[in-house]
């Protein structure tokens, strides 16, 4: 039985290459992830003194970039399962991925599907706070003369690698920290760094929240109320790092009284002003055919 | 009046427009840049959910909500007695931006009431997105509503700033248009929608030979003078339930639409109660369970290669309107059970699309996984399928429902049970 320690996709990667190439089975690989990414080998045996069996192995790059998604989940089973499925890829049925009902392919599929919610759902959700540049906790790091925008976002899964990239092309040309329990990112217009995750929301206030505020609460629809629809889509559990979420009562309490006085309301007649606006446009119509001929 | 008290007028003035896509633009972002943005031709993002269950990914703002016009059905109308306001193009710019760079929005939807004159209203719209462009490199989605008789000019320098236009069709018939909306044109509609999609096919012509340049290593100037117009294209809004057209109506008008036009979206818009609204229309409850349905029934038309009249069985007893019980697809279904069950290892394509309970990306793995084994009954489930739904309509070599489901007289009542499309309106 071999131990072998993982922290990232990268590690697994090279540490399954390894394994693969010397035809160790996933049946005697026990996947560990602690902080030291050391090697432990039980029994004794170092397996990269195993012999190579295979000098080149080629695995399907959608593989890869599934994998990719799936080593961002957060379930202790990832690595032995990528380990499970690579080397079916490679040993039995290079097409194994194509067949979704294979409960080891579900599995992963599922994971993928989960990581890449939470992306998604991260990308939806972070929100900057504009702050001064003098309070960043990170030194020199930052300009002092650029706009610093602070976010707090709490994934579900180990994200924050991936997803920095759409927030790197989407806002270059500004200075931001995003700040996780699993680590935070940092972008200063030029590069990207990493630091340790922190464990308290930031307490920061950002005067343009109530312009945002104010928007929420005047393009919903009290005639349409559809609580369920919108917490399939924004469960709970992001509510709490969402400024706009504790409207959300007030305006559901608000919104029958709101459309009983729409409909008991009083009604306009029709076509009372509207002779007077088509009146209107003539007049402007006949003003204007005037004003060119004046002009040319 | 404050920017406070103008948003809140002007974003409640601007919420029946029920388009909130964000999607399928070109790839842009903000690397050699000096503002902020991005956009992809892939999915949109929703930035957050108001209760009624309607993404945010725009800021959707009308510029003024002041309005010549009449339109019925449309709380900014000249006769209503709504409060009034109206914005700067700075103060949208500002707004947006700000928005923007606290990721609370995709970008910006900026629609107006008639002001002056068509296109002096058209000309301010367009002055805001090519301000977010030209000024602050903003590189973000940008959808302007398009007033439907401004010039061609206008319309033409709509679609270099903007990612995304629309004119709304707003009524199912040409006869509802006059009726309720007596300032617009039927015809001008229809004209300056060709008039997009001839800038959009020219567009797209365009971004074909540049891509073949490129790709013949002749990299010339081909980048700078490609001509971009709107990459997402076009899309309109249908309002439900002002008028007394049929569903069938409405489907056949949207499917000439997309037909005429390609039109990447029809929005269907349960007309809805407003303050002050015109005696000429309904006062009630918007028919959120139609306006549900007849989205359904779209996607079957676009993706599932469904027909009008086979979704709203012109001969049957629904006249024309859309079963409120249970999906387009089911009720389809239901009245075709000659066809089923079908064999999920053997149908083709077509015939898989149209068993109820089975999506189109569903489809697709079938596809492709029986390539490899054939599937047996619980597989479906691992495809993510509901088995209670599939099971009448389905057959596997270890599964076959003929005998038993598909006889039954109740059938359509086998799935209310499990399907509750009342749903509650008012909490
Ligand atoms: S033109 Fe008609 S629909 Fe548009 S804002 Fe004016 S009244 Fe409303």
């Amino acid at each position: 039985m071999f131990t072998v320690s993982i922290n990232c996709f990268a590690e697994w990667r090279e540490q399954a290459r390894t394994l693969l190439m010397r035809g160790v089975t996933p049946k005697s690989i026990s996947w560990q992830h602690d902080k030291q990414s050391a090697l432990v080998f039980d029994d004794g045996i170092d397996f990269m003194s195993l012999p190579v069996l295979y000098q080149s192995l080629s695995i399907p790059k959608a593989f890869i970039t599934m994998a990719e998604k799936v080593a961002c989940c957060r379930d202790d089973s990832r690595w032995a399962l990528l380990y499970s499925l690579a080397w079916r890829i490679l040993f039995e049925n290079r097409d194994l991925m194509s067949i979704e009902v294979d409960s080891q392919v579900v599995k992963a599929l599922r994971m993928r599907k989960a990581v890449g919610r939470d992306i998604h759902k991260m990308e939806a959700f972070v929100r900057f706070r504009l702050i001064d540049s003098q309070c960043s906790n990170y030194g020199d790091y930052f300009s002092a003369e650029d706009e610093y925008y602070v976010a707090w976002f709490e994934p579900d899964h180990l994200i924050l690698p991936i997803a920095v990239t759409f927030f790197i092309k989407r806002f270059t040309n500004m200075s931001w920290s995003i700040l996780t329990p699993d680590g935070c990112a940092h972008w200063n217009q030029s590069s990207v760094m990493f630091t340790e995750g922190i464990h308290k929301r930031p307490d920061i206030d950002d005067s343009i929240e109530v312009l945002w505020l104010t928007y929420y609460s005047n393009i919903f629809n009290p005639a349409r109320v559809k609580i369920k629809a919108m917490q399939s889509e924004m469960p709970k559990k992001y509510w709490v790092n969402l400024p706009e979420a504790p409207l959300i009562k007030t305006l559901m309490r608000n919104a029958g009284h709101q459309v009983d006085a729409m409909l008991e309301g009083a009604s306009t007649q029709p076509w009372h002003k509207t002779k007077k606006s088509t009146f209107v446009m003539a007049a402007q119509k006949k003003m204007q055919a005037h004003t060119t001929k004046n002009t040319s | 009046m404050n920017i406070q008290r103008k948003l809140s007028i002007l974003a409640d003035a601007a919420k029946y427009d029920a388009s909130c896509a964000s999607s399928g633009s070109n790839n842009k972002n903000s690397r050699n840049g000096k503002g902020v943005g991005s956009t992809s031709s892939g999915m949109g993002i929703c930035h957050s959910y108001t209760p009624d269950g309607r993404c945010i990914s725009l800021l959707k703002v009308l510029l003024t909500n002041f309005c010549l016009y009449d339109c019925s059905y449309c709380i900014n109308r000249a006769s209503s007695s709504v409060e009034r306001a109206r914005f700067t193009a700075d103060e949208v710019v500002q707004l947006t931006l700000d928005f923007y760079k606290r990721n609370y929005i995709e970008g910006l939807f900026l629609s107006s009431g008639i002001i002056q004159s068509s296109d002096y209203t058209m000309e301010q719209l367009v002055n805001v997105a090519k301000s977010l462009r030209k000024d602050h490199d903003f590189r973000g989605y940008i959808h302007l509503k398009t007033i439907p008789d401004a010039s061609p000019e206008l319309l033409r320098m709509a679609g270099v700033y903007a990612d995304r236009l629309s004119i709304n069709i707003e009524l199912p018939s040409e006869h509802s248009i006059i009726r309720f909306a007596p300032e617009k044109n039927p015809i001008t509609i229809h004209k300056s929608m060709g008039q997009l999609k001839s800038h959009i096919d020219e567009s797209k012509e365009d971004r074909k030979k540049s891509k073949k340049i490129r790709s013949d290593g002749r990299n010339t100037k081909a980048k700078a003078s490609r001509f971009i117009f709107s990459p997402a294209g076009q899309s309109t809004q249908m309002i439900v339930g002002a008028d007394d057209s049929n569903d069938m109506t409405i489907l056949s008008t949207a499917d000439q639409l997309y037909g005429r036009y390609q039109m990447r979206r029809v929005y269907y818009s349960a007309y809805s109660p407003i303050q002050n609204a015109s005696a000429a229309l309904p006062a009630k409850a918007p028919p959120l369970v139609r306006e549900h349905r007849l989205y359904q029934a779209d996607w079957l038309l676009r993706f599932y290669g469904f027909t009008v009249d086979e979704i709203t069985e012109p001969h049957s007893e629904q006249n024309g309107m859309l079963d409120l019980d249970v999906d387009p697809k089911l009720a389809w279904a239901i009245q075709h059970r000659d066809l089923f069950p079908v064999d999920i290892n053997r149908a083709p394509r077509e015939m898989l699309l149209r068993i109820p309970g089975i999506g189109a990306i569903s489809v697709q793995k079938i596809i492709r996984a029986r390539k490899f084994r054939a599937l047996r009954y619980g597989d479906l489930t691992k495809l993510g399928l509901s088995l209670k739904k599939v099971a009448p309509f389905v057959q596997t070599h270890d599964y076959n429902s003929s005998n038993r489901l598909l006889e039954r007289a109740d059938l359509k009542q086998y799935f209310m049970s499990s399907e509750s499309p009342q749903m509650s309106l008012f909490g």
